[in-house]
């Protein structure tokens, strides 16, 4: 399998590297910590708030670091329970990015785990998901969520993807970029090459109006009680 | 939909994941805050329930409250009024009970899990009167309707049982005063004593209205 090289830059300045705010489950502790280190050996600047200290300033402090993050990271594992902790982390990061639709939120997805709603309905173009199948995916994750997209070829160096315009072709297992012909054209990536991207699919409209039509049959049905009794 | 009936722990009617029930202040001072809530509920595609939803039926406060609890899967709990009010100081002690009998019901068997939320204004000293909640996150608010929308729309969008968002809290608050008009209209028509279905069909319509919902 060929590997893709990461793209050698210049010595960068700290601030040029994204600030990422890092939300997991405690049960995922072990999968967050290498996913840690990986971004910071990659020069992120990485909040965790299992490290903040836990005293009444705790969730103010929790939601400034979301706030000023460039990138939510939610690693998802299934779990028969939910970490609430992890739930006040989603809910920081969904009125973040409710106040700047700019604000990335990368879901990162371990073994059957799916894409959050409220990410779904956030997401935009562009937007997209990573799906690990094991530790020796962190280091490529990290890559990605740094450069906030798929590598690309240009050449024999990898930049940043267009990934605006090509997320509605790419797929869970594979990417489907166009591959058309040029040195600055997008090459498509070979069999096995970052198949841990996945775009984010938009809302299906339907399960939204099912649940706003049994609103109004409540409503109904508890109108007809008030009218009979 | 059925409504939920019984006595309490027997025969009550299995959660519906699809419903919220209000534990708020339903005072004149609070009815702003209680619109907004509502609407945004609503707008968040769940089913907003309330003590008040039956209205004058012929049952004690406590049944309606633990049909209505024990009926939603999820409940708001606003302790702002928890504070000494009147000449004696008295606060009220409605809203913590009821957040009580939430919790309680959340450590029932698996499957019937209840899930709530403390919403308080900033500053609120509820962890000094009420030291048990001291290790959960609440919901802060600065007191005004429109910053307690973002607040439970982020709360109700990251629930399990919730649809994708489409709307934002910027969006449902610039949609917010023509509900509270609805309402007005709806208290003139009813002398005040607005039917909870109708405040429901009210929140529905003006989020139609507005763009808000499909």
């Amino acid at each position: 399998m060929a590997t893709i090289r990461a793209e050698k830059r210049p010595e960068s300045r700290p601030e040029s590297r994204p600030k990422v705010f890092l939300s997991y489950a405690r049960q995922d502790r072990r999968i967050a910590e290498r996913l840690r280190t990986s971004l910071e050996r990659l020069g992120c600047a990485v909040a965790d708030p299992t490290r903040f200290d836990s005293d009444e300033s705790f969730g103010s402090r929790m939601e400034e670091a979301v706030r000023s993050s460039d990138r939510v990271v939610l690693l998802l594992g299934k779990h028969r329970r939910r970490d609430p902790f992890q739930e006040s982390e989603w809910q920081a990061a969904l009125e973040a990015k409710w106040e700047d639709a700019d604000k990335r939120m990368i879901p990162v997805l371990l073994g059957d785990a799916e894409v959050p709603s409220f990410v779904r309905g956030t997401a935009v173009a562009g937007d997209f998901g990573l799906h690990l199948s094991g530790l020796k995916d962190i280091e490529r994750a990290a890559e990605v969520i740094v450069q906030g997209g798929r590598p690309v070829r240009r050449g024999g160096d990898v930049g940043r993807s267009g990934s605006d315009t090509d997320s509605g072709r790419t797929s869970k297992t594979g990417l489907g970029g166009t591959g058309a012909g040029g040195k600055t054209d997008k090459a498509a990536p070979r069999p096995g090459e970052n198949e841990m991207e996945f775009p984010i699919e938009p809302v299906e409209p339907e399960e939204r109006r099912k649940r706003f039509a049994a609103i109004e049959r409540f409503a109904e049905e508890l109108a007809e009680e008030r009218e009979a009794s | 939909m059925p409504a939920s009936s019984g006595n309490p722990g027997r025969g009550r009617a299995v959660p519906d994941p699809r419903k919220v029930f209000l534990n708020c202040p339903f005072d004149e001072d609070y009815s702003s805050t209680l619109d907004a809530l509502v609407f945004a509920t609503v707008c968040c595609g769940f089913i907003p329930c309330s003590a008040l939803e039956s209205g004058t039926v012929a049952r004690s406060r406590m049944d309606r409250i633990l049909d209505g609890l024990s009926g939603a899967k999820y409940s708001l709990h606003d302790l702002s009024r928890c504070r000494g009010e009147g000449e004696e100081g008295l606060a009220r002690f409605n809203m913590p009970l009821e957040l009580g009998i939430a919790m309680a019901l959340r450590h029932q068997s698996a499957g019937r899990n209840h899930d709530w939320a403390v919403l308080v204004p900033e500053g609120h000293l509820y962890a000094r009167f009420v030291s048990d909640l001291a290790g959960y996150d609440p919901l802060r608010y600065d007191g005004r309707p429109e910053s307690a929308i973002p607040k439970l729309m982020g709360w109700l969008t990251t629930r399990p049982d919730a649809v994708a968002p489409t709307v934002s809290p910027r969006e449902v608050r610039e949609v917010l005063p023509h509900f509270y008009r609805h309402h007005r209209d709806l208290e003139e028509d009813w002398e005040g004593a607005v039917p909870w279905d109708r405040l429901i069909e009210g929140a529905l319509s003006v989020a139609r209205g507005g763009g808000l919902i499909d």
